[in-house]
């Protein structure tokens, strides 16, 4: 894959790459920043690509450890608890109950729903873009559904208490 | 949580849209790149890699590669009075359970943030990724070890998590901590897979240290790792509340149904492009303009001929050929002539009280599909770095229907089949045009009306001669059908060569 490829690859990619960088970071700045930094590194790293049909995945994983990195260099790996009330009201006020639930899910299993779900990669290929066994990919999505529903439940009988 | 599949889907729908400064920075990050090469790596942004300590001192260990199958036992004496204890479920499952002394516990709101420090890394390999990965510095994205410091909560106390499919296990002492050595079955095989663990207790800042041990590296060198392995405090807290804990690892939870991505393994006609030998049809390629741009443009394409031998001399002169893999050499003797392979019929163990296993184990016969494939520019500008690609697909064909030839479903009780050659390789492993920066599979140039041959060839196993098409879309992995309903642009574009 040359540079002119992988610049198509990322301006066709751009949409999953925020979508994997807004479920990790949450911030839309963060995202920018660590998509920016991502796609440094895409072209910087590009001549150790050892097959192109592994591109996209390759360059997923790029993105994911750019989060990583950006996460704990500005030490904000913090779950939603921990972000002022304030704050959460005004990012997530337009948010569906659904997308509520992926975000109160921890870091670890947001990630998963989103490559599993969103972006339609397989159990195998999370596996190998977030360096974990496969099993660890499927307890995670089955805790994540299963915290998930347990929120939407919630959410309805609080609903349904103040009807 | 079946009934919820539909509207996991829908999430895609409710995530918020990419704001428009993203997506003008990305147009400016590529057009940077791409437009402006004397500035590629000019670092023009700060780069955050962490440099690895290499000082580290290979240190001899105790405890032996080969591990042994222990009874429930606890090894005593650690701070706080939290050990690990192992138990064996069934005949491959092992139980890695916490315990605590209550007396001992109190989990604290709070616990120290801390960062992994590693004082050994092996010869050849680097640590990065903020120490949570160490691997080979020639092939960073696979194998290696990856760590994780994983927070113990209140509900470690008694927490337990089953592992399945385990060869051996053992309690371990490394560095002075009390910890678990797992190998899971097929650990003997070379790979990337991730087939060993190590569990390690750090209760002193409430951590437990999980290692992922890949094939490409020794049991030893692990453990020499794990022995060098600090969990240092950062000066930071986190909360434990909502944090992701031990408790969430360990957790069993049942398997989660499969299936809301299932392939598509079937495709009606209509559905298709379905060309015969020799027939011409159009598809998109992925190319560049004169002007360098890249687009999307469409491309003639038609098989002009396919032949069937049994010897790599079919391919010419096959001992200099620099386009053939070396699987390629292997799987023919010092004449070129094919050698049968070996498929595994595999029944899927549940990992407690069986583990996989081969129940049917066949020689088949190896055939040389040898392809031309001819590629035509009917634009009236040239093309450039035009990127082609055809998969071999197994098909079985009935009425209108077209599904993927499923090998294992032919046999009773098999689940999947395995076979060391590269007959189970279906994309393009052999083609003698080569452009692009990397040499790889681009066309340089096409004139306007001209046509541009390339050579293509298939191991394949002997019975699936009467099932094969090439799928010559580019967009396959001639396991299922590429389709637009999948997020493929386009549909396969199906070329019958039995």
């Amino acid at each position: 894959m040359d540079k002119e490829q992988l610049g198509s690859l990322i301006i066709e990619s751009q949409e999953t790459m925020y979508r994997v960088a807004k479920t990790l970071l949450r911030d839309d700045g963060d995202c920018q920043d660590a998509m920016q930094e991502a796609i440094v590194k895409a072209f910087a790293k590009v001549d150790t690509l050892r097959s192109d049909r592994l591109a996209r995945t390759w360059l997923i994983r790029i993105v994911i450890n750019e989060c990583y990195t950006l996460l704990r260099r500005k030490q904000k790996l913090v779950y939603l608890e921990d972000y002022p009330r304030e704050e959460q009201a005004q990012e997530r006020r337009d948010y569906s109950e659904l997308y509520e639930a992926l975000e109160r899910l921890p870091g670890p299993a947001r990630i998963c729903v989103t490559l599993y779900y969103l972006e339609g990669y397989s159990v195998k290929e999370i596996g190998a873009m977030l360096e974990i066994p496969e099993s660890t990919v499927k307890n995670r999505l089955a805790r994540a559904r299963a915290r998930m529903r347990s929120q939407l439940e919630e959410t309805k009988t609080v609903r349904d208490q103040m009807r | 949580m079946r009934a919820k599949n539909g509207e996991m889907q829908e999430l895609r729908d409710q995530f918020p849209a990419m704001p428009e400064e993203i997506r003008q920075m990305v147009a400016r990050e590529v057009e940077r790149h791409t437009g402006q090469p004397e500035r590629m790596g000019a670092g023009t942004r700060k780069r955050t890699g962490k440099k690895a300590g290499r000082g580290g001192r290979r240190t001899a260990i105790l405890v032996a590669a080969a591990v042994a199958l222990l009874g429930t036992t606890v090894i005593a004496g650690v701070r706080l009075g939290i050990t690990f204890s192992t138990s064996q479920v069934g005949e491959y499952g092992v139980e890695i359970s916490q315990k605590a002394d209550e007396a001992d516990w109190e989990a604290p709101v709070e616990v120290p943030k801390v960062e992994i420090q590693a004082s050994y890394i092996p010869q050849g390999m680097v640590s990065y990724d903020d120490g949570l990965k160490i691997g080979w510095e020639n092939s960073l994205w696979q194998g290696g070890i990856s760590m994780n410091a994983v927070i113990m909560d209140e509900e470690n106390k008694g927490s337990s998590m089953l592992l399945t499919s385990v060869a051996g296990s053992q309690e371990i002492e490394v560095g002075g901590r009390q910890g678990v050595f797992v190998e899971l079955a097929g650990a003997q095989e070379e790979g990337s897979a991730f087939n060993r663990r190590i569990y390690l207790l750090y209760p002193e800042v409430w951590h437990v240290l999980e290692m992922y041990i890949a094939g490409d590296v020794t049991t030893e060198e692990a453990l020499a790792v794990a022995e060098g392995i600090s969990l240092v405090p950062t000066g930071e807290t986190v909360s434990m509340e909502g944090a992701y804990t031990w408790s969430d690892v360990a957790n069993p939870e049942t398997e989660i149904e499969t299936g809301v991505y299932a392939p598509k393994v079937t495709a009606s006609r209509d559905e298709l492009t379905v060309l015969k030998q020799g027939e011409s049809g159009t598809i998109t390629a992925s190319a560049q303009n004169t002007e360098g741009e890249y687009i999307h443009a469409p491309l003639e394409v038609r098989v002009s001929s396919v032949q069937v031998g049994d010897n790599l001399s079919l391919l010419g002169d096959w001992e200099n050929d620099p386009c053939l893999e070396d699987d390629w050499r292997e799987a023919a003797d010092e004449t070129g002539a094919l050698l049968p392979d070996e498929i595994s019929y595999i029944k899927s163990g549940d990992g407690i009280d069986t583990l996989d296993q081969v129940i049917k184990t066949i020689q088949m016969n190896q055939k040389l599909v040898y392809a031309a494939v001819e590629y035509t520019n009917s634009r009236e500008k040239e093309l450039k770095n035009v990127l082609f690609g055809s998969c071999i697909m197994s098909l079985l064909e009935e009425g209108d229907t077209f599904t993927v030839f499923n090998r294992a479903a032919s046999e009773s009780g098999c689940d999947w089949t395995e076979q060391p050659g590269p007959a189970h390789m279906k994309e393009m492993d052999y083609y003698d045009v080569r452009g692009g920066d990397r040499g790889n599979n681009y066309i340089s140039s096409i004139q306007p009306g001209e046509t541009v041959t390339v050579h293509m060839a298939w191991i394949v196993n002997e019975d699936e001669l009467d099932k094969l098409y090439l799928d010559v879309s580019g967009l396959g992995n001639g396991r299922e059908f590429p389709s637009p309903e999948r997020g493929t642009p386009w549909p396969a574009c199906l070329v019958d060569i039995r």
